[in-house]
This record gives C-alpha cells, structure tokens and sequence, in this order.
C-alpha cells in the first residue's frame, strides 16, 4: 500500500491539543523555518485553548460561566470575538446555533460540570450574552458557555495566520477534521465515512478555504436511556440523536464550524447560502 | 449513488477554490492510513532544541512499581521495558524523553514525551499515527463489510488522516498515557 503523493518540501507535525490530534503543514519554507512557525503555530493553539477551555477553571469561558451573571467580566479580545461571532451566527440562523449549550451537554454527561457556576437557568439563551465595551461580557440569567467547536475552528485560524506571516507557501492546519487551508496545486481532501470511521472518500479537489464536519461517529454516547450526540437543539432537553454528517466548505475554520452545526440542525437554513459556504451531506 | 453525498458532486463546480471530481471517483471510499511524523532522532531534536546529547537510558520496572503504575493510571503499560533517553546540555541534565505506543478502538499511536529537569511535561510530539491497523485492512473479512460501498477498481491508496474532514477522534489515550509516563518517571526516580 503507498499513500497519497507527499509534498517533499512541507514538513508535517502532530500534537495532541484541544482534545484531538492537531497536524500542522508548511511547505516552501527553509527546514528551520518550517520548524520554527510550525511550534509557533502550535503555541498560538495551546494559547486559544487555555482561553477558551470548558474545562480549565481559569479559562475566560469558566470565568464567565461562574461570575457573568453576577456582574460584567473582562475577557481577552479574541475571546471576546468569537463570542462576536457565536452571536452573529445565532442571530443569522434564527437561533439554531447557540453557544449556551453548556447546561443541556454537561446534562447529557459530554461536559463535566464546571465547579462553583451557579445553575443554568431554565429558557437560558444567547440571547441573554450581552457584549458590553472595552470586551466585556455579562449574562442576564445563569447559563453556561461552550464555545467548543468554534473556538476549535477559531484555533485553527489563528495557527494558519502564524504559517502565513511566517511565508509558508503550502499549509493545511487540521485539528480532528476542522481545517484550513492553502496549497500552491489544488489538492484532493476527504471525508470520513459517517459510521465506518476508518474510511474516507473524496469530496473535491481544493486550493484554499477551510472545512468542518458535524458527524456522531467518535461521539455518540447513552444519556438519559438514549443515544444522543453532543448537537443541541435550543429548546430540547436533550442533545439530538444525528445520524449522516454534513460537511461545510468556507473561508475560515471558525464560521465553517459553526455553519456545520447549522446545516446538520436545520437542513433548510439558507444562512450557509448567504455566507456563500458549501454544504457536502452523507447520509 | 446510493451513497453519494451525491447531489453537489454531481454537478461540475469551478471556482478559484473548489473542484468537483468525477462521481466514479467520488463514490470510491478508501481506508484511513498511516502516517509517520518524526523519527524518534527527530522527534528528540523537536522537544529538546537546545540539547547537546542525548543519551539512551532504558529502565525496566519492577512488579512492584508495574503494579503499582497499574493501580494508580487507567492507562496500562503494555510492556515493563521503558524505553526513554536523558537530556544533556553540555555537562548539565536537562531533563528525559520517553517513547511510548497506545492502541485505542480505532487508532494506534507512536508518541514522545519530553519533561524538563522540574518533572512538569515540555512537550509531546505523535511520531506515527495508525488508524487503519494493517492486518485489519488485509483481511478479506474485514474489507467485505465495505463491499457495497467501493467502486469497481481496486483501492490504490490509503487516505492521509491530515487531508480528512469528518468527526472528531479524542487523544484521551494519549493524555491518559503521558499520566501515565509521568508516574513511571516519578517511580524511576525514587529508585535512584
């Protein structure tokens, strides 16, 4: 068996971070370069994540899970963004994708319950995340924050703008299936299947833009006397069983991520149409 | 196109970003491979930069601390031989690095830990990531159960896992055998 053509000149990395296996790609750089951006890349991964984690207790999202509700809390500007941006998606999908998903996931047992955060309150929604100035943040009611996925996708971003300012020609930063992209020759990427893991197929043949898949393969678990996947649906007390996957083509990580959850939530939304993504379904 | 995530394939896209391929091609599923990061020798350049020497100390542990390793991690060591190297900068220890494998449900990872002269972890790096594992692939058994789903023509490649979109495989195996290294170190070292 011989794998895929590699790029000779890219040099390739993995490391376990944000609870998957996070691979870095540069090409086009000399062999210490390439080295060098590609642990700045992982370093700007391990720094998003110690932002946003929903379970490190010092992170900002534990910050404002267990004081928001009290009174404004600062948080650093980036997180302070993807909270921008979890809004403006909430807002463009009617409320479909929620980043308050906290309570009903750590219900389900696919989160832990965060230590000292007062009780989510019930009809809790984005919609009470008020984003004050100076990248303040308050919640009108008790709720818990999961930015999961889209600080992932956001991660994602951020290590591919350190490989693009350190001049990598060739780079693909790809944290379990949430990636982005930029090749000198399109290149064929892929699709796990929904419920055979260990196989893969073809979607096209990219240059540049990111991909995210929504799929229950590695998460479905038994919550409450039945299978559930960590997908919420606002409203729903527990998160959906999904089967299939849908896989979103955009420019970033971050809205591709988000826009996944989107389209595997609601199938008519016409919001990944708007932001002018593309939407890959399996069955 | 019984599987086909058909209907956007179907048709021919081309813009400055994205291209279709052929529905022959996109029907073909092909298994996930392996891939090989770092050779151990660059694996210990990559967690020690700064090093000057690294010297190849292997331990083994004894059937008190294997059980006692056994007790306290839910990782378990697959063998008491621990193969590991000392870090050196000039005469100065700079700390160890550990070579170690896990094998989880669907994957079997080749990983390195460095720790600093402190005790606390200053990197780990995958050398070869496995998600296919080879005699599973080779067998007819286990490649009928795709029977229906592959084209006609036989799979010429496996799927590089970096060039995969799709749902997301947890590194809980990992993270629970650096712990699990952690505390191997933490024994050797009482024992010396």
């Amino acid at each position: 068996m011989t794998s895929w053509p590699k790029n000779p000149d890219s040099a390739v990395r993995c490391r376990p971070l944000l609870g998957t296996y996070v691979v870095v790609e540069a090409g086009g750089l000399p062999e210490e370069a390439a080295r060098a951006a590609i642990g700045e890349a992982f370093a700007e991964v391990e720094r998003v994540q110690r932002l946003m984690s929903f379970h490190d207790p010092a992170s900002d999202v534990s910050r404002l899970n267990t004081r928001a509700s009290q009174g404004p809390v600062p948080v650093h500007r980036d997180t302070f963004l993807v909270l921008e941006a979890a809004a403006r998606i909430r807002i463009g999908s009617g409320g479909v994708f929620d980043v308050s998903v906290g309570g009903p996931l750590v219900r389900a047992g696919f989160l832990p319950r965060p230590a000292g955060a007062p009780r989510p309150r019930l009809g809790a929604c984005g919609e009470d995340i008020k984003l004050l100035s100076r990248n303040r943040v308050r919640f009108h009611r008790p709720l818990w924050v999961d930015l999961g996925g889209i600080a992932k996708g956001f991660a994602v971003d951020r290590a591919f703008d350190v490989l693009s300012g350190a001049g990598a020609a060739e780079i693909l930063v790809n944290a379990g299936g949430d990636m982005r992209f930029r090749f000198r020759r399109p290149r064929p990427l892929f699709v796990r299947h929904p419920r055979e893991p260990r196989q893969a197929r073809a979607l096209g043949l990219f240059s540049a833009g990111a991909l995210a898949t929504s799929a229950p393969t590695f998460s479905r678990r038994r919550g409450g006397g039945r299978w559930a996947t960590p997908y919420h649906v606002p409203g729903a007390r527990w998160p959906e069983d999904l089967k299939g996957s849908v896989t979103v083509f955009s420019k970033t990580c971050l809205t591709a991520d988000a826009l996944a959850k989107v389209a595997a939530l609601a199938p008519g939304s016409s919001l990944p149409e708007r932001l002018g993504a593309r939407v890959f379904r399996l069955p | 196109m019984e599987h086909g995530p058909g209907v956007p394939l179907l048709i021919r896209i081309k813009s400055s970003t994205f291209w279709a391929i052929p529905p022959a091609l996109a029907a073909l599923w092909a298994p996930v491979g392996a891939v090989v990061y770092l050779s151990i020798e660059e694996a210990l350049r990559t967690l020690f930069p700064g090093a000057g020497r690294f010297e190849e100390r292997p331990a083994r542990l004894s059937e008190g601390q294997a059980l006692a390793l056994e007790k306290s991690r839910r990782s378990r060591p697959r063998t008491t031989e621990v193969k590991r190297w000392r870090v050196w900068e000039g005469a100065r220890p700079a700390g160890w690095v550990y070579w170690d494998q896990v094998t989880g449900k669907h994957e079997f990872i080749t990983y390195a830990v460095g720790i600093g002269p402190d005790g606390a972890v200053r990197g780990v790096e995958i050398l070869e990531y496995r998600e296919s594992i080879g005699h599973e692939v080779r067998s007819p058994k286990w490649r009928s159960q795709f029977a229906g789903k592959t084209s006609r023509s036989p799979m010429k490649f496996d799927v590089d896992i970096r060039n995969i979109s799709g749902a997301t495989l947890s590194c809980r195996h990992v993270t629970d055998g650096v712990r699990r290294l952690l505390t191997t170190h933490d024994l050797l070292a009482e024992e010396s």
